[in-house]
């Protein structure tokens, strides 16, 4: 009983030992690089909004040349 | 002016503000809330009473609750008023498309699902597609609820069956399901989001022939989920806190694929409100020809963003990176 006990905390102490091992070496030789530094949300500007951005020729209005809801 | 809610007392608001406008008749059949709301209108504002849609009007819009506005429309058309709606509900939203043929024999214009999603989702859709020689894929989502009908009808939304369309026909999936965790603009951030009973389909599909998928989702929390297939909890709140919708336009341009981000973030009432009130006075302006169909179908979309973006609601680009040296270069 005592001894099975002895070996669970062995195991355990080598299991927790192995992990920190991994995790310090993924730690100090991984190469997760430079988080983005550039990108993300931006307002468009007003020349963006103009006519030849967006372009004014939207489909006809009403329906009848696309398929109607299911 | 139909409906004083948190999305139509700001439109009534907002109209009223704008020269080009006469008089403005606010009705609802809240009494106690058009009571309440009526101290913040300016004389141009008055209050009015009844369904009935009377003949000297030249545009009703419509911000009443889901489901009760195809019949205020269909009273607007016969009225030979031009109409803007707001609604979110899919069974709504093809009622009133199915008014298209009342619209034309009447002459007017009926704009369907002018609001934040969907409404300017639609608007930006077109502005997106400018960008691409063919679309492909158009996938919409949003954040947030504006007032106390809004939430309610968001808490239905996600319990019922979606509509998407796939591969050139229409597919229901159950509300709830296809998680997807969507980038929203700043600071509502990422989000996950989900199948919902979404009306966007119905309006983009038409307006994009030719179109391979269009999805719609919506952001949920898991007691949100948990919670959607049995009745509120408890009372909505007045207004919701901050919002955000996004659209992602997947298609080709030159010789390669590209995809176009675009989002933009508000107070879904308010949003709601510029979107609804901007299409009204541009409907004054450039009169589109008679029908039924969503915003992403309107005549002239660059000078209806043009005003959204001028009453506080700007769009914003995702602008994405490289996520190798060969991709940059």
């Amino acid at each position: 009983m005592a001894a099975g006990f002895i070996t669970l905390i062995r195991r355990t102490f080598v299991a927790v030992m192995v992990g920190m091992a991994v995790a310090a070496a993924i730690r100090v030789r991984g190469r997760g690089g430079v988080p983005p530094q550039t990108g993300g949300w931006r307002e468009l500007r007003d020349d963006e909004l103009e006519a030849g951005r967006i372009g004014s020729d939207a489909a006809p209005f009403g329906r009848g040349r696309g398929p109607s809801g299911p | 002016m139909f409906g004083a809610g948190a999305t139509g007392a700001r439109i009534a608001r907002m109209l009223a503000a704008s020269a080009r406008v006469g008089a403005v008749e606010v009705r609802d059949t809240d009494e106690t809330r058009l009571r309440e709301v009526s101290g913040s209108f300016d004389d141009t504002v008055v209050v009015g009473r009844g369904p009935d849609v009377p003949d000297s009007a030249d545009i009703v819009v419509v911000a009443t609750a889901a489901g009760t506005q195809a019949a205020v429309a269909l009273s607007a058309v016969r009225a030979a008023a031009a109409v803007v709606t707001t609604s979110d509900e899919i069974t709504e939203t093809r009622d009133l498309l199915a008014l298209d043929q009342q619209a034309r024999q009447h002459g007017v214009p009926l704009v369907v699902g002018a609001g934040f999603m969907p409404g300017l989702t639609c608007l930006l859709a077109r502005a997106g597609a400018a960008e691409l020689d063919s679309v492909d894929e158009i996938h919409v989502a949003k954040v947030g609820t504006g007032g106390p009908a809004c939430a309610r009808q968001h808490h239905r939304a996600l319990s019922s069956l979606a509509v998407d369309w796939r591969d050139g026909r229409w597919t229901r999936r159950p509300g709830g399901s296809g998680r997807e965790l969507c980038w929203f603009p700043d600071p509502v951030a990422g989000r996950d989001c989900y199948r919902g009973a979404l009306p966007d389909a119905l309006l983009l599909v038409p307006a994009f022939p030719g179109v391979d998928r269009v999805t719609a989702r919506m952001a949920a929390t898991r007691r949100d989920r948990l919670t959607a297939p049995l009745p509120m909890m408890r009372r909505p709140h007045p207004e919701g806190g901050v919002g955000a919708v996004r659209v992602e336009l997947r298609g080709r341009r030159a010789s390669g694929r590209h995809v176009v981000v675009l989002g933009a973030q508000a107070r879904p009432a308010e949003g709601a409100a510029v979107v609804a009130a901007s299409t009204a006075l541009h409907l004054i302006d450039h009169r589109p020809a008679p029908g039924a169909a969503g915003l992403a179908s309107i005549p002239g979309p660059d000078r209806l963003l043009r005003q959204v973006a001028a009453r506080r609601l700007r769009p914003c680009r995702f602008e994405g990176f490289a996520l190798s040296r060969d991709a940059a270069t």
